[in-house]
């Protein structure tokens, strides 16, 4: 279901970024998640700690606390004028039929071909969450960083570990390379034919990333990375839907009664590639800029490119107001067809997904964020995002933290 | 101006004093090498005359020195101190006192027809100032330098470093980048310029929605927990 949140691996990302900047601090946040049109609300809690241990350790830690509900649009069969017990057991052996046309899976069938729509489908779901970092500074300063995260939903579970090696190239620190590995041990709920069966399939991901930094001046450093990531194992979406056409009665034609709803299938394995530049500069006291590309494609046919800008203005001491700007660009996956579009039943084989999130479209997200330390130990944060995609699709989110430093 | 045998003796006999006085301490030296380890430290050796003794008395008669020298020796070295203290240096038993030269007879009379076996040879005192052969002087004072437990570190840059320095070496070919000190980065080392930014909370949100409803991920540090939003 695209409202799914299993998020752990940018929360443990974020955790790495962030410690280049040995501040121990306690930090509370609260994020309010809804989508336009009234589809999902998320409320997500986190709480986090970051503390040094002499001059050689550092610990990140956090707790996440997601509540999801609402209605994701996926294909259905629309009943809402009524179905006798009859229909539904000759539907149930057009089922059983149809499925032995094709390896597959069919969850449902309608004898006429207009009862098929895009409906919403009700969720609701908790997911708890921890992820934890340990860095460990050699004598000669280079980092060493292992991590590992734990996530559990209703249908889904993930766990994860990861190693980054910190190394500097230069006696003053002003280059450093930073090499990553990742590896996490998933696992998802799958419907069987016609929602009569639920499985557990396993699905893992692998990734490396090889990092670049370079101090440039006082005021401003350069970073690029190569990243690249392999997906193996149940990669479909199980709350999704598409429809297929199998030819129950083996005339070699497809018939406009021989349209099944079937479950989303994509490829077993996807692997990308990718490449990211960013930089930071200062030219005022008061003024700090940010400005970051990353290019992406995998084997999905996905190609997309992410322009990320920010800048943070000191408007007293203490206060900070950071407006950010986000564009991003994605072309269609391979196997992705729109689901108002004008061909809409897929063949009885192979991959086939109508989630728009695989399709072609330009997003756009807008923020401000004001922050104030109002005592040398207590900062106060909140943030307002806006997002958009011109598939019509579109979230508004509000975050909100205090933060103890210690 | 004629001298007479016997000043000239007893001028010699007062050089040869004085030094044979003042080379005592560096023949012990050369004698006796000093074990020295690491963790020892040996000060320096000071010579220091009696108390009361300004110079050297010589009556022109009895050719007499008549105030002895004492010579501080060389201090024992300390073998468990790693520190830099020096020790009290122990007294060495002063030499024994030099024996006078024997009054000498003043020479008969020579006779104006005869001159005496001594009188033909040469006696014009030599003395050899230069020496031809190379002579080792031995130090006066072996200073050993204090080592400290802890090695240290030659090297600020690990090897890999080192090597992978090399691999990015055309990056300075290409642009001209000064390097910049320690004391320079208090800017750099602010929270507002880590890729997090100054709220990387936010940030962190933020890729949760990025991650979920968008269909790329990836160049965001390397990952530490499972995704299956996708």
């Amino acid at each position: 279901m695209s409202a799914k949140k299993h998020i752990g691996i940018i929360s443990c990302s974020a955790l790495a970024s962030t410690m280049a900047q040995a501040e121990q601090s306690l930090s509370l946040h609260y994020m309010d998640y809804s989508e336009k049109d009234q589809r999902v609300d998320v409320g997500d809690t986190v709480l986090a700690l970051k503390a040094d241990f002499g001059v050689d350790y550092s610990l990140d830690l956090s707790l996440g606390y997601d509540s999801v509900s609402g209605a994701s649009p996926a294909w259905q069969i629309n009943d809402s004028s009524g179905v006798s017990d009859e229909e539904l057991r000759l539907r149930r052996e057009r089922v059983t039929l149809g499925q032995t046309k094709t390896a597959q899976t069919l969850l449902g069938y309608a004898f006429q071909s207009d009862k098929y729509a895009v409906q919403r489908v009700g969720l609701e779901d908790t997911r708890k969450s921890i992820n934890s970092a340990l860095t460990v500074r050699d004598e000669y300063r280079n980092e060493w960083t292992w991590g590992l995260s734990y996530s559990k939903e209703n249908d889904y579970k993930s766990v994860g570990a990861s190693f980054s090696y910190l190394v500097y190239l230069d006696k003053f620190k002003n280059r450093s390379m930073n090499f990553g590995v990742a590896y996490l041990d998933d696992e998802t709920s799958v419907f069987g034919t016609g929602y009569s069966t639920r499985s557990y399939d396993k699905l893992n991901l692998a990734s490396v990333e090889v990092g670049f930094t370079q101090v440039i001046s006082p005021r401003a450093t350069f970073d690029a990375k190569l990243f690249a990531n392999n997906d193996r194992g149940y990669l479909s979406n199980h709350y999704l839907t598409v429809l297929r056409y199998v030819d129950v009665n083996d005339n070699g034609n497809f018939e406009a009664n021989e349209i099944f709803l079937a479950a989303d299938s994509r490829p077993d394995t996807r692997t990308a590639y990718g490449t990211k530049f960013s930089g930071s500069y200062q030219p005022m006291p008061w003024l700090t800029t940010q400005l970051s590309y990353r290019f992406y494609n995998d084997t999905w046919g996905i190609v997309s490119h992410t322009v990320d800008s920010s800048v943070t203005f000191e408007i007293a001491d203490g206060w900070f107001i950071n407006p950010r700007a986000t564009w991003y660009q994605q072309s269609a996956a391979d196997f992705y067809r729109n689901p108002n579009g004008a061909q809409q039943a897929f063949a009885p084989t192979g991959v086939a997904s109508n989630d728009v999130r695989l399709g072609e479209y330009n997003a756009q997200t807008y923020s401000i964020a004001v922050s104030y330390q109002f005592t040398p130990s207590w900062k106060f944060d909140a943030a307002i995002h806006d997002y958009q995609q011109t598939n019509q699709f579109g979230a508004t989110w509000y975050v909100a933290g205090l933060t103890y430093l210690f | 101006m004629k001298v007479s045998l016997k000043t000239v003796t007893g001028l010699v006999s007062v050089v040869f004093l004085s030094t044979a006085a003042y080379a005592e301490p560096v023949i012990k030296y050369a004698k006796s090498k000093p074990v020295v380890s690491k963790t020892k430290v040996v000060s320096a050796v000071v010579v220091q005359p009696q108390l009361g003794v300004n110079k050297f008395q010589v009556h022109r008669a009895s050719q007499q020195v008549t105030q002895p020298i004492t010579i501080v020796s060389k201090p024992v070295a300390q073998t468990q101190s790693t520190q830099s203290a020096l020790s009290p240096l122990p007294k060495i038993e002063p030499m024994a006192s030099i024996q006078p030269i024997s009054a000498m007879k003043p020479l008969a009379p020579l006779s104006a027809t005869q001159a005496p076996a001594a009188a033909t040879k040469n006696t014009t005192p030599t003395i050899n100032t230069l020496s031809t052969s190379k002579v080792m002087v031995q130090p006066i004072a072996a200073l050993t330098p204090i080592q400290t437990t802890q090695a240290v570190k030659k090297d600020s840059v690990s090897p890999l470093g080192k090597f992978l320095a090399g691999a990015f070496a055309w990056v300075d070919s290409l642009v001209e980048i000064k390097p910049v000190k320690p004391w320079q980065k208090s800017i750099l080392a602010e929270p507002v310029m880590s890729a997090a930014g100054i709220n990387p909370e936010h940030t962190k949100f933020t890729k949760k929605v990025f991650i979920s409803k968008e269909a790329s991920s990836g160049g965001d540090g390397v990952a530490g927990g499972g995704c299956g939003c996708k």
